[in-house]
């Protein structure tokens, strides 16, 4: 009995410890800005959580958002799909053919928007994913975080266009674009300006021009081009690939099928 | 207290025991039976996410055998010999290699043996090594290629950076030639094609040879006489045309244009044939000039896509894919045809399904043949 009695009081004063060390931790302010954190090798989603509070409870809070209209969007594809169908006919792309969808491994051409919902790219305040269609269709600019990166590299990178292969892929397009396909030429040459810049995992700094995630490149670029494809949506500071999907200035050209 | 000890402890050897003869611990995936009747090993793996499956079609396209699961993904980028079949991820470090004549599928084979390391933009097999053109990304202004030779048992022989984006190899033994596309942030097309000269005793050293002007990219490359012939993509995404570039000073001296897009070119008994979209052809590169021997369309009532083609054995094999089609209870995807290169004409025209759980996302087929032992 008294082996046990102070087996369990070493086991407690060990247990106080750590928690009095850890709050010793906590209770220490950042010597850093939220951005410079977030560039820093030492970044953790722990490291975040402790140190920006706020800015992890609103991503938290921002992330739980945009599931809820994720599954509004898979509930209403059918619907968007066939308004898709009749945008399509005004599109100065229509006359591409059909099998572009097919094209494997490619996905659209240039200028196109890929959306994915059902992966991340390393965003903790969104889901899915954006990419757009580079002067070359064999090729897409996207921006993943490092270690989510299939090439592991941080930031906006070419890659293969095989998103021909993904069944789910969303193919969206800019509505009103009738005339001319400079706008997408406009939008593809954007994104490829911004090949080499790193992450940007301070998801309501938009704005910003020197480090991009995945959905800003792909905003930012058809800003370029004269068209805001966030128009329509729930303003919270963010532009998240549903957002792109919801947009009153976009439509789905196609879903990638099974 | 013995008492329980005792009845616990025979509980958990009955349970070891059923466990092990109803093989509840998983298919050895590493080991397949191929079943008799198979025609094709269907390899399906995801995009995104390491899983997938193989399994075996018979001639009608029915399914045959067991299903294995595997942690794989994107097995999209692929070379095929006489010994091995390779399949590798673009997007993962990962690999399925096949053995002719062996059960046992090597799932082991890490470039640079580092998992969480990029795929590759071309892989070549030799003998028990493999050569890998891994994705580096663009670097300081230039798109690089990491190239690494590797024996089959993890031996890392060779790693070098080489300033290319590439599509295929030829293979020389000490020396290689690399096809691709380099990449110029200053020109309107920033990857533009180039053939690189590679010496494995001189590595630092090797030779760009530049087609910007005319080309976006190389997508294969083989050896034909005096020349290396090249299928070449234009700047409209169109890889419709053969160059022909001259071997000692890799001048392009001339180009032959197709109306298709062309996959797969191979040299046989001196002729060139090559595959396109839309069909087999044979080409004459003295006289610029080529015929179609063969038409997909009319072994196939719609497809989408020639989604795997590759010769082997003096065969040429191509899956004409389309979307998926739900016939009760499988999904069918089209059709893997079997052409015999001495006669050209279509050997067998195998439908290739799936279950209906199962979504073929990037697929590979692979004749059964290649995985029996030989009689």
């Amino acid at each position: 009995m008294k082996k046990t009695l102070t087996a369990i009081i070493i086991l407690v004063l060990i247990f106080s410890f750590v928690i009095v060390a850890s709050a010793g931790e906590n209770s220490s302010s950042p010597d850093m800005t939220l951005d410079e954190y977030c560039e820093s090798e030492d970044f953790s989603m722990e490291g975040l959580q402790r140190l920006f509070p706020e800015y992890y409870d609103e991503c938290q809070e921002a992330y739980a958002r945009d599931a809820a209209q994720v599954k509004e969007i898979e509930a209403n594809l059918d619907e968007m799909l066939a308004e898709g169908r009749r945008e399509a006919e005004k599109d100065v792309k229509r006359n591409e053919a059909e099998p572009l969808v097919f094209n494997y491994p490619i996905l659209g051409s240039i200028g196109d928007i890929i959306v994915e919902l059902e992966m991340d790219s390393g965003s903790f305040g969104f889901a899915g994913h954006a990419a757009i269609v580079s002067k070359d269709s064999g090729l897409t600019v996207e921006s993943y975080a490092k270690s989510f990166s299939p090439i592991g590299i941080d930031g906006v990178q070419f890659y293969k266009n095989q998103w021909g292969w993904k069944a789910g892929a969303l193919l969206i397009r800019p509505k009103n674009i009738s005339s001319s396909v400079n706008p997408y030429r406009t939008a593809a040459q954007f994104a490829e300006s911004k090949v080499d810049l790193p992450y940007n995992k301070n998801f309501f700094n938009k704005k910003t021009t020197s480090k991009y995630y995945c959905s800003q490149l792909v905003w930012q670029a058809w800003l370029a081009a004269g068209i805001d494809i966030e128009k329509g949506t729930v303003p919270n500071g963010m532009i998240t690939p549903a957002d792109i999907v919801n947009s009153s200035n976009t439509y789905i050209v196609n879903k990638v099928p099974d | 207290m013995r008492k329980k000890f005792k009845i616990v402890s025979l509980f958990i050897l009955i349970f070891i025991s059923v466990c092990s003869v109803f093989g509840i611990a998983g298919c050895s995936s590493k080991s397949v039976s191929c079943p008799d009747g198979a025609e094709y090993c269907v390899i399906n793996s995801d995009m995104l996410k390491q899983k997938g499956k193989y399994y075996f079609v018979d001639g009608e396209g029915n399914i045959v055998g067991d299903s294995c699961s595997i942690r794989m993904q994107d097995l999209s980028v692929y070379d095929v010999s006489d010994e091995n079949i390779i399949l590798t991820g673009s997007r993962k470090n990962n690999a399925m290699i096949f053995s002719r004549g062996s059960s046992e599928i090597n799932q082991d084979f890490f470039f640079l043996n580092e998992p969480k390391y990029t795929g590759v933009s071309a892989v070549k097999t030799r003998g028990d090594t493999m050569l890998g053109l891994m994705n580096g990304g663009v670097l300081n202004g230039k798109y690089i290629d990491v190239l690494v030779l590797q024996s089959l048992d993890g031996e890392v022989l060779r790693r070098s950076d080489v300033e290319i984006y590439a599509s295929d190899v030829i293979d020389n033994g000490s020396e290689l030639v690399i096809a691709g596309s380099y990449y110029d942030r200053e020109k309107e097309h920033h990857f533009l094609a180039e053939i690189v000269e590679y010496d494995f005793d001189n590595p630092e050293q090797y030779e760009q040879h530049k087609y910007g002007e005319r080309y976006s990219e190389f997508v294969q490359i083989i050896s034909y006489g005096e020349h290396y012939l090249c299928i070449a993509e234009n700047f409209n995404n169109s890889s419709n045309r053969i160059a022909i570039i001259n071997k000692n000073t890799f001048e392009l001296e001339d180009e032959i244009v197709f109306s298709d897009d062309l996959g797969r070119i191979k040299e046989k008994d001196g002729k060139i044939y090559v595959a396109g979209l839309k069909g087999l052809y044979e080409v004459n590169i003295e006289e610029r000039d080529y015929t179609r021997k063969l038409k997909f369309d009319d072994y196939a009532d719609s497809y989408a896509a020639v989604a795997v083609s590759y010769f082997l054995d003096n065969k040429f094999y191509a899956f004409l894919r389309h979307g998926k089609v739900e016939n009760g209870d499988i999904n069918e995807y089209g059709y893997m045809l079997r052409i015999d290169m001495d006669t050209i004409e279509v050997e067998s025209r195998t439908p290739i399904t799936s279950d209906k759980r199962t979504t073929l996302e990037i697929a590979f087929v692979l004749p059964a043949s290649y995985m029996r032992e030989s009689e």
